[in-house]
Order: structure tokens, then C-alpha cells, then sequence
């Protein structure tokens, strides 16, 4: 079997494709879908440094694992590895600590910058948060300055054709379970070609404290621009809605979330006029909603464009093949479901713990997996105690299939109805959000 | 149980399992990535272990070529979109 690629690089390990296919499962378990945008970039024939965003500790990292071939080399904080089982994981998948200067010492550093090296001339991805934490805020936070010393010092040891890829990651809601995320690969940073543009070319050197500034902020102001990037948290909110209203059509009343993200990121900036414009018109529309407990899409649906009653035969039949199965993997899966719920809802300014608590809550489903096979085996026999443990993930990924499928259903059906009952009330809906819409074409035209 | 559960049984039982199966194996046929005996083991694999072989093709196939790639749904832009935002393309790229 070959070993190499079409591009003449390394394939992707066993293990590797394995760890990837595994973060893609679970994030699409933890996520209804994940939309990638400039994935096709060509970076991935270079030695990348990819410094991404970081709203979750835990969800961050299982995404760019799942996104990648081959899996990133993370550098992680040191002091993760102090949690029993994580560090194990983190070894596994070549993570590479990071002495912090406020969890101590940063005297070990040096050994982090010589695995990189090592790791980036040999093609691998380093992937890193240079916030140096996860953050819980509206836009990114002021960046470290080791992404760049580390791109300029791998230069300086003479790796060639070195690429920053800066990567955004936009979650709809993080707290929550079956929301949607989109990753915004942004623009490519080629270290051989345009770093004199912003460096002077004789002070290129990672022990230049001013070199390393300059491209730190370049790396800041090109991860700001796919990243999400908002006066505060409210605003991005309100922007968001906004942005979905104006895309929605009577024909179309599902809105992609990349598509709302990308004009919401727009509607951050343009000038703020035209965004209090905006904000003002779409916060009383979202009011009026709320008190008659109806979403926009279900106004949308209410113009009667949408053959929900055909859909309704592809939920059905959907549910009556799968049913046992889906009713199985809720049985199978419940408890550990639920302590997930639970640690996602946790409040994010005890960042750490909470990620921890996460880990901790997907290492259940495998403890209940590994319980109902001693059961299947006490009360039969090997084989099936085998297909039992084959069973839980398979029959809980048909419950979640089926379940989101038949309740989002559900919750258009109602909400229709809903709208359908406000009467001549619903006349007064639509001209705010008439209004709201040429508010936000008004701000995107100007 | 009656002939009648039984067979509601195997139809609710065996229909989705032969359903991954056949896809699996046309699948992998179909693949132009795979050498002809990485599709035998493959086919073999599906075929004589019917559940657990499918599900694992499934796992370990790739979506597309490229070394990143997009899972569930593609960021595309919608009609919508493109009338909101004209040359909203080239600026993001």
C-alpha cells in the first residue's frame, strides 16, 4: 500500500484518520452541522502554523481534529496534562505542552519550540490558540506573541514555504447541544512571499521584539476577520437575527448558518448609524415574536410557500423504519445524554473546569456502553455483549437523527399554526419585518 | 410470536442493515481512490460481517480528496445570499 499522497506527503496514520473520524462523529453529535468555508486553500501542502479562535475549551479542538486529514499537533497548556486521562489522550494525539508564564515557569519553552520545529519539518500541522485561553466574549481577545515567534524562528531554522492559516470558529450556541457551528478558514499567511511587507527584511529575526509585534498584529487583524467579531455580545445576537430575517424567503424559511454568520459579520461593520438602524428595528421585531411566542421562520412559513405536509411523509417514514432502533439508542444512552446536557449548560467563566467536566461527560457514554455489555454478557452470552457495545453508538446516532429530524418538524408544524391563529395580528409582523429587511439592505448596499 | 410480528420484525430489522450494505458496496466500487484489493477487502469486509462492516466503511471513508475537509453541510453561499451581498465571493477570499 502506498504511503504517500498525489501531493507526494505523508498519508495520514491509522491511528490519526481514526482520532479524526472519532472528532468528526462527536462533533457531529454534539453539533447539527458543522459548515466549512475556504477548506480548499492549497495551504495543506506547506508546513501550516493554524491559530484559531477559542470560545470552548472543549469543542475547539475536536473540530479542527475532525477537520483535518492528519491530525494538528496542538500546543496545549501544560497544566492539562495534570488531569488524569486527558493528559494520556493529549499524548496521543502528539499535543505539545506549553509552559505558561501565569501557571509558572516558562523555562521549558525552549523544548516546546524544538518539538515544533521538528514536528513542522516534517510536515505537520501545529495548531494553536493564540489567545492563550479560551475566551467567552463577542470578538477575539488580544493575541499571544508565540504564534509568531514560533513562525519566525521555524523561518530562522530554515523551514521553507511556511504558511499561517488563520481559522475562525463560530458557534450558534455553545451551551447547548444540536446547535449548528461554521469554521471560516480566513486569509493565508505565506511566510516566503509578503513578509516584507509589514517587516523590515534585516530585523526578520525571532528574537526582534518589534518583527515579532508586527507579525503578531498582522496574525490578529487576519484571525479578527474570519473570526466572530462584535461590540458585545447582545449586538451580535441582535445582528445575527437580523441578518437571518433579511435571508429568509417565504420559499425558503431555513436559513444555513454560515450564510447568517457571514452577513451578520458584515452588518458588524458597517458604520454604526447604519448599524443602530439595524439594531433598532430588529429589536422590537424580535420582541414582538418573542411575546407571541412564535419564531420568524414560522411567519415565513405561515405565507404558505413551504409543503411542510409533503415533508411530513419523509419524517414519517423515517420514524416508522427507525423507530425501534431510535427508541433503543434513547433507552441505551439517556443517562449519559443527560449529564451532557448538564455539562454544557455549565457557566463558561470557570473555563477549565467546565471543559473538564465535559471530557468527564463524554467518557460516561463509553462507561454506559461498557456497562450494558457486562449486562448483555451476564444474561447471555460474549457475542452478544459485542453487539451490544456495537449497538449503543449506532442505535444512538439513529435516536438523534430521528429525534432532531421529527422535532424540528414538529416545531414548524406548531409554530405555523401558531402564526396561522394571530389572525390579522400576523399584517403587523410582517411590516416590521419588512422593515427590518430594508434596514439591513439599506446597511449592506451602503 | 405470530408469522405477522415476525415478519415486521425482519423487515424492520433487515431492510436498513441490507440498505447500508448495498450502498457500502456500491460505494466502494464506485471509488476512484481505492486500489482493486483494498475494494476486495472492503467488499468482503461489508459483506460477511453485515452491520459493524458497513458502519466501519462508513467511518473510514473519506468525504472528498483534499487533506481538510467539510463535514455535514458546505458553507455555500444561498441565492438569497448572492442578492444581499453582490461580489460577497471574491471579498471573502
Amino acid at each position: 500500500m502506498a504511503h504517500t499522497s498525489a501531493s507526494g506527503l505523508p498519508r495520514a496514520r491509522p491511528f490519526q484518520r481514526l482520532i479524526a473520524r472519532g472528532a468528526r462523529l462527536l462533533a457531529r453529535g454534539i453539533y447539527r452541522s458543522v459548515e466549512v468555508e475556504n477548506e480548499e486553500t492549497g495551504w495543506s501542502r506547506h508546513p501550516v502554523i493554524l491559530v484559531a479562535n477559542h470560545p470552548t475549551g472543549f469543542s475547539d479542538p475536536a473540530l479542527l481534529l475532525g477537520l483535518l486529514e492528519r491530525s494538528p499537533r496542538f500546543l496545549a497548556k501544560a497544566t492539562l496534562w495534570k488531569t488524569p486521562g486527558l493528559g494520556w489522550f493529549l499524548d496521543r494525539i502528539g499535543a505539545i505542552p506549553v509552559y505558561r508564564a501565569q501557571d509558572g515557569s516558562t523555562a521549558r519553552n525552549d523544548e516546546m519550540f524544538a518539538a515544533a520545529f521538528d514536528a513542522l519539518r516534517a510536515h505537520d500541522t501545529i495548531a494553536l490558540f493564540p489567545e492563550g485561553g479560551a475566551v467567552d466574549a463577542a470578538s477575539i481577545g488580544p493575541i499571544k506573541t508565540g504564534a509568531a515567534r514560533l513562525a519566525l524562528g521555524a523561518r530562522a531554522a530554515g523551514i521553507a514555504g511556511l504558511q499561517v492559516v488563520p481559522v475562525g470558529i463560530h458557534y450558534e450556541d455553545k451551551a447547548a447541544v444540536r446547535k449548528r457551528a461554521y469554521v471560516k478558514v480566513g486569509d493565508v499567511i505565506d511566510l516566503d512571499h509578503g513578509l516584507d511587507e509589514w517587516v523590515d527584511s534585516d530585523r526578520v529575526k525571532p528574537e526582534d521584539h518589534q518583527a515579532v509585534q508586527q507579525v503578531t498584529e498582522e496574525i490578529e487583524s487576519r484571525l479578527r476577520a474570519c473570526a466572530p467579531d462584535h461590540a458585545s455580545g447582545e449586538e451580535a445576537q441582535t445582528l445575527s437575527f437580523a441578518g437571518a430575517v433579511a435571508l429568509r424567503e417565504p420559499t425558503t424559511p431555513w436559513v444555513s448558518y454560515a450564510d447568517r454568520e457571514r452577513v451578520s459579520a458584515r452588518l458588524g461593520q458597517v458604520g454604526s448609524e447604519a448599524r443602530l438602524d439595524v439594531v433598532n428595528r430588529a429589536n422590537p421585531y424580535a420582541a414582538e415574536l418573542a411575546a407571541a411566542r412564535v419564531r420568524d421562520t414560522d411567519v415565513m412559513l405561515a405565507q404558505g410557500k413551504t409543503g411542510l405536509r409533503q415533508s411530513l411523509i419523509g419524517v414519517l417514514a423515517l420514524l416508522i423504519v427507525l423507530a425501534p432502533f431510535a427508541v433503543a439508542g434513547i433507552i441505551l444512552n439517556f443517562l449519559p445524554y443527560v449529564a451532557l446536557r448538564a455539562a454544557m449548560r455549565m457557566r463558561h467563566d470557570a473555563m477549565t473546569p467546565s471543559t473538564i467536566r465535559l471530557f468527564a461527560a463524554i467518557f460516561l457514554f463509553f462507561l454506559m456502553w461498557l456497562t450494558w455489555m457486562v449486562v448483555a454478557w451476564s444474561l447471555w452470552d460474549w457475542r452478544m455483549a459485542l453487539v451490544t457495545l456495537v449497538a449503543c453508538p449506532v442505535y444512538g446516532g439513529v435516536a438523534v437523527a430521528v429525534l432532531d429530524r421529527s422535532v424540528r418538524w414538529w416545531r414548524d408544524w406548531s409554530g405555523r399554526r401558531r402564526v396561522r391563529r394571530l389572525g390579522s395580528g400576523v399584517l403587523e409582523l410582517l411590516e416590521q419585518r419588512r422593515l427590518v429587511v430594508s434596514s439591513v439592505e439599506e446597511a449592506l448596499a451602503a | 410470536m405470530s408469522p405477522f410480528w415476525a415478519g415486521v420484525l425482519i423487515v424492520l430489522t433487515v431492510v436498513p442493515v441490507v440498505a447500508l450494505s448495498v450502498f457500502s458496496i456500491v460505494d466502494t466500487v464506485r471509488r476512484p481512490d481505492l486500489s482493486a484489493a483494498t475494494k476486495v477487502v472492503w467488499i468482503a469486509g461489508i459483506a460477511l460481517v453485515p452491520l459493524v462492516g458497513g458502519a466501519a466503511y462508513l467511518i473510514f471513508r473519506p468525504t472528498k480528496p483534499g487533506d481538510i475537509r467539510g463535514f455535514g453541510r458546505r458553507g455555500r453561499r444561498s441565492s438569497r445570499f448572492n442578492e444581499l451581498v453582490p461580489g460577497g465571493d471574491e471579498e471573502d477570499r
